[in-house]
């Protein structure tokens, strides 16, 4: 396939639209591992979530989308909640591997709940045809979905910044994710705030799952892990404890992964994965804190 | 009248029995000092008084209100703050946002707060938009005060104000100290310089290896030769 | 070694049970050894070391191809696997040889993975070796010409029988308690409890750190050969996520730090398995034993984090004094002393 300025275009935009979900993950995860030194891999199985509830809403509840995204909505804040008060909650100050394994656990857990509960194969998502509109900017065929990904991945990630530093509440939440001890000081009600900040990621991981579910037009249960970690690795590359830093990350993997895929030849398609990884162990040599995070014992 | 009273507090770490029997009474409106060597215990009774360690046994009352299971948040609201050792500031915060998280469980009017820190630390009104990791060691200190002040607490406890600073700077620090305590505010406080604590604090207790050892006046302190020698060497 | 004595007894033990019960239970016995050998070589790593690895059914992926590949009969290779390289084409080791050899570049591969992705610490050093599993899995996937890809390779010779499999336990477990009964097992135990008060010690960090890791994951490459002559087939799936989940939490569950836990814990995770298998299949409900398990370890986290021993080992002492208990209290004892 030649390389013309229209291929590389479509694959930056592919990039910023998988960027999008990484950064609307890596917002989330940010946060909550700031306040508990948590990776929260059961975040992926959250999107998941969010695309399957959005089809059986969809499909149950009338076409409504805008009923259907409230589901979706609603049905990620609820893991969320749960999983802190079921699980994180209970590990309080106990060491961070104990934390590691059992959101592994928490997510293998909610992975095989929708499995069992509703199907273990992948499945079409719906088509909603309103967002499936292509036009043509000088010779580049975009579709609406993509305009929407990339806007509300912007828009998400601009309103919660803004969020952390206006809203009394959010203040607290970087606070928190940046000194927990100093956060409960003040006074603080820190359990209180882990909740939050953990619903609101859990609620825009949701989101990401209807995102996902439009853009790519499939979904199976299985899909959630390895966005959990691609989230991770954002994180680290644009900077651990920055939510600026968290949302630059996610772009800057969505771009790398989607523009190698694209760049070089086909049959390394199957290394996307692959890819990111090796940008994480870089990251992790070179620069480990991030290009916008805080200094924080990466090393030992 | 009492503002605070602890009754025979004790406290474990693990298996590290750290307070025994930890009996103090802190009158309204003194300065008093916690005095002792490394690892006496200070710095726990002070974490044990906010809140982030629970006591085994005794009973710690604020006004007659038993604190001791209320979690940290909760005594803010109650009157009581900490400035902790090394500070703990929001470093990647502006100078202004960490006061005004200070006032998140304030129990007044936050402007007030507000002015009454800059008041007493012009400095940071000066610099308030600036990142707190931006200051030198002393401001970030009188920013851990400010940040202390601004929920309005009838009790302020201070932790090694004096860690890591010149001695001209801890000089100031102090003097600021007894302008905060004649406008209302009970002090308590922890300090290395035992010097510095018994110049600036009415009362002081005496704590070694978690029991309480003496409380005196700290005129009679100064001018008793033996606590000299021991602890001012 | 005092269980010397005992080796006898087990091959006789196994001779009775391979003529004696059916192919499904004498397939559950073999099954239950591979797990052993690949829960007790993650304890090295993740247990005493403390170094919590995720990657080790990477490991066991690099075994389990290298293993297959090299003992694969020439005559099928033609057929199967006919784009491999020449050299490969026309070679047909013993299995022994293709197993150390599976082994051995599983361990090469942790030598070169390991020095920059030990220096980090615990959750950095987990997701670094996750990716080392997705990568391996993405190599596996997609270099057809060795691995057929996602086709997988079938009918491989079934060399793994129980005498192959519980022989490589024994090595295994010898081998550990080499290890973790002199100074290298107590290094590491600093290493795990303060890296840098170990340091000033004297210990060499990194060369411990890396010898955990390194060895670990020879097992792990032992134990995925033996998987892959077990089961008769052998795809990049076999080797994912799940397989590590599975096998940390029979590590969790049995106690990190303990060998006999290990045994205990792969043993009764396995059957517990295999039992619930049927479950699934009947109701054609799949991912409830997946389900059980991520419930158990969760629970495991929350009550009980040191699994059944913990640091422990099993020892008559442990199992007379239960007794004793049981007998003085005329009930079960919910835990052990």
């Amino acid at each position: 396939m030649s390389i013309t300025a229209e291929y590389v275009v479509i694959q930056v935009i592919n990039g910023l639209v998988i960027g999008s979900v990484y950064a609307l993950l890596a917002l989330g995860m940010n946060t909550v591992y700031g306040m508990l030194k948590l990776i929260n891999f059961a975040h992926g199985s959250v999107v998941m979530v969010g695309a399957y509830v959005f089809l059986l809403a969809m499909l149950n509840l009338g076409s409504v989308t805008p009923i259907a995204l409230v589901a979706t909505l609603v049905a990620g804040g609820l893991v969320g909640y749960v999983l802190e008060l079921a699980a994180y909650r209970r590990l309080r100050g106990k060491p961070e591997v104990s934390l590691l394994i059992t959101s592994l656990g928490a997510y293998i857990f909610i992975e095989n709940f929708v499995r069992v509960t509703l199907t273990s194969q992948p499945r079409p998502f719906l088509v909603i045809p309103e967002l499936n509109i292509l036009f043509d900017v000088y010779g580049i065929t975009i579709r609406v979905v993509d305009i929407v990904v990339i806007l509300s991945g912007i828009a998400i990630s601009a309103a919660f910044v803004i969020y952390s530093k206006r809203a009394k509440s959010g203040i607290a939440i970087k606070a928190t994710a940046e000194n927990i001890r100093a956060a409960s000081l003040v006074g603080v009600n820190v359990d209180r705030i882990i909740v939050l900040a953990l619903v609101l990621g859990s609620v825009i991981a949701g989101f990401t799952g209807f995102v996902w579910g439009v853009k790519f037009g499939q979904i199976d249960p299985g899909m959630g892990f390895i966005l959990g970690v691609k989230a991770f690795v954002a994180i680290v590359v644009g900077g651990i404890g920055s939510i600026p830093g968290a949302v630059l990350g996610g772009y800057i993997i969505g771009l790398a992964e989607m523009l190698s895929v694209g760049l070089l030849p086909p049959v390394y398609g199957g290394y996307r994965d692959g890819i990111v990884f090796f940008i994480l162990i870089i990251a992790l040599l070179v620069r480990p804190y991030g290009i916008l995070g805080v200094k924080e014992s990466v090393r030992v | 009248m009492t503002l605070l009273r602890l009754e025979k507090v004790n406290v474990s770490y693990d298996a590290l029995h750290v307070l025994r029997d930890v009996s103090l009474e802190i009158e309204k409106g003194t300065i008093v000092a916690l005095i002792g060597l490394n690892g006496a215990g200070k710095t726990t009774t002070l974490k044990t008084i906010m809140g982030a360690l629970r006591p085994t046994s005794g009973r710690i009352l604020l006004e007659d209100d038993d604190i001791a299971q209320l979690p940290s948040h909760r005594r803010v609201e109650k009157g009581i703050s900490l400035v902790p050792e090394g500070r703990e500031l929001f470093y990647t915060l502006t100078v202004k946002e960490n006061l005004l998280l200070g006032a998140y469980a304030r129990r007044g009017d936050v402007e007030q707060g507000l002015r009454r820190v800059h008041e007493l630390f012009p400095i940071l009104k000066e610099r308030q938009n600036q990142h707190a990791g931006t200051l030198s060691g002393g401001e970030q200190q009188m920013l851990a005060v400010g940040r202390g002040l601004m929920s309005d607490p009838k009790l302020l406890m201070l932790d090694e104000l004096s860690l890591g600073l010149a001695p001209s700077v801890v000089d100031r620090l102090y003097e600021t100290v007894s302008q905060i305590n004649s406008q209302g505010v009970t002090i308590l406080l922890v300090e290395q310089h035992v010097d510095l604590a018994l110049k600036v604090a009415d009362f002081a207790y005496g704590l070694e290896m978690g029991e309480v050892t003496f409380r005196r006046r700290s005129q009679d302190l100064l001018k008793d030769e033996t606590i000299k020698k021991a602890y001012l060497g | 070694m005092a269980y010397v004595s005992a080796i006898p007894a087990l091959f006789a033990f196994l001779y009775i049970a391979n003529i004696s019960l059916g192919p499904y239970e004498v397939f559950m016995m073999n099954l239950i050894g591979v797990y052993i050998i690949a829960t007790v070589s993650l304890s090295l790593t993740n247990g005493y070391a403390g170094q919590f690895s995720l990657g080790h059914a990477g490991f066991m992926s690099i075994g389990g191809y290298i293993a297959t590949i090299l003992s694969f009969p020439v005559a099928r290779k033609a057929l199967l696997l006919s784009d491999l390289p020449p050299f490969l084409l026309h070679l047909e080791l013993p299995f022994l040889a293709s197993l150390l050899i599976g082994g051995a570049v599983a361990a090469l591969v942790a030598a070169g993975v390991g020095l920059p992705v030990l220096r980090l610490r615990g959750h950095y050093l987990a997701v670094a070796t996750l990716g080392m599993m997705v990568v391996v899995g993405a190599l596996a996937t997609n270099l057809i010409q060795f691995t057929r890809g996602p086709l997988g390779i079938n009918g491989i010779p079934p060399y793994a029988d129980s005498y192959w499999i519980y022989t490589w336990v024994i090595v295994t477990i010898f081998v550990m308690q080499r290890i973790v009964e002199t100074k290298y097992g107590r290094s590491l135990k600093a290493i795990r409890e303060d890296e840098l008060a170990a340091a000033s010690f004297g210990i060499n960090v990194t060369r411990m750190k890396l010898f955990s890791f390194v060895v670990g994951a020879f097992f792990a490459g032992i134990a995925g050969g033996l998987f892959a002559h077990l089961i008769t087939a052998i795809v990049p799936w076999t080797y994912s996520f799940v397989l590590t989940f599975d096998i940390v939490t029979m590590l969790i569950v049995g106690g990190m730090a303990s060998i006999s836990g290990s045994v205990i814990g792969a043993a009764s995770l396995t059957i517990l398995k295999q039992a619930l298998k049927p479950v699934e299949e009947g109701l054609r409900i799949y991912g409830i034993v997946q389900l059980v398990i991520a419930v158990i370890l969760i629970i495991t986290m929350i009550k009980r984090p040191d699994g059944l021993l913990g640091h422990r080992e099993l020892s008559l002492d442990m199992v007379m004094s239960l007794i004793r208990r049981h007998r003085s209290r005329g009930q079960l004892p919910i835990s052990s002393p």
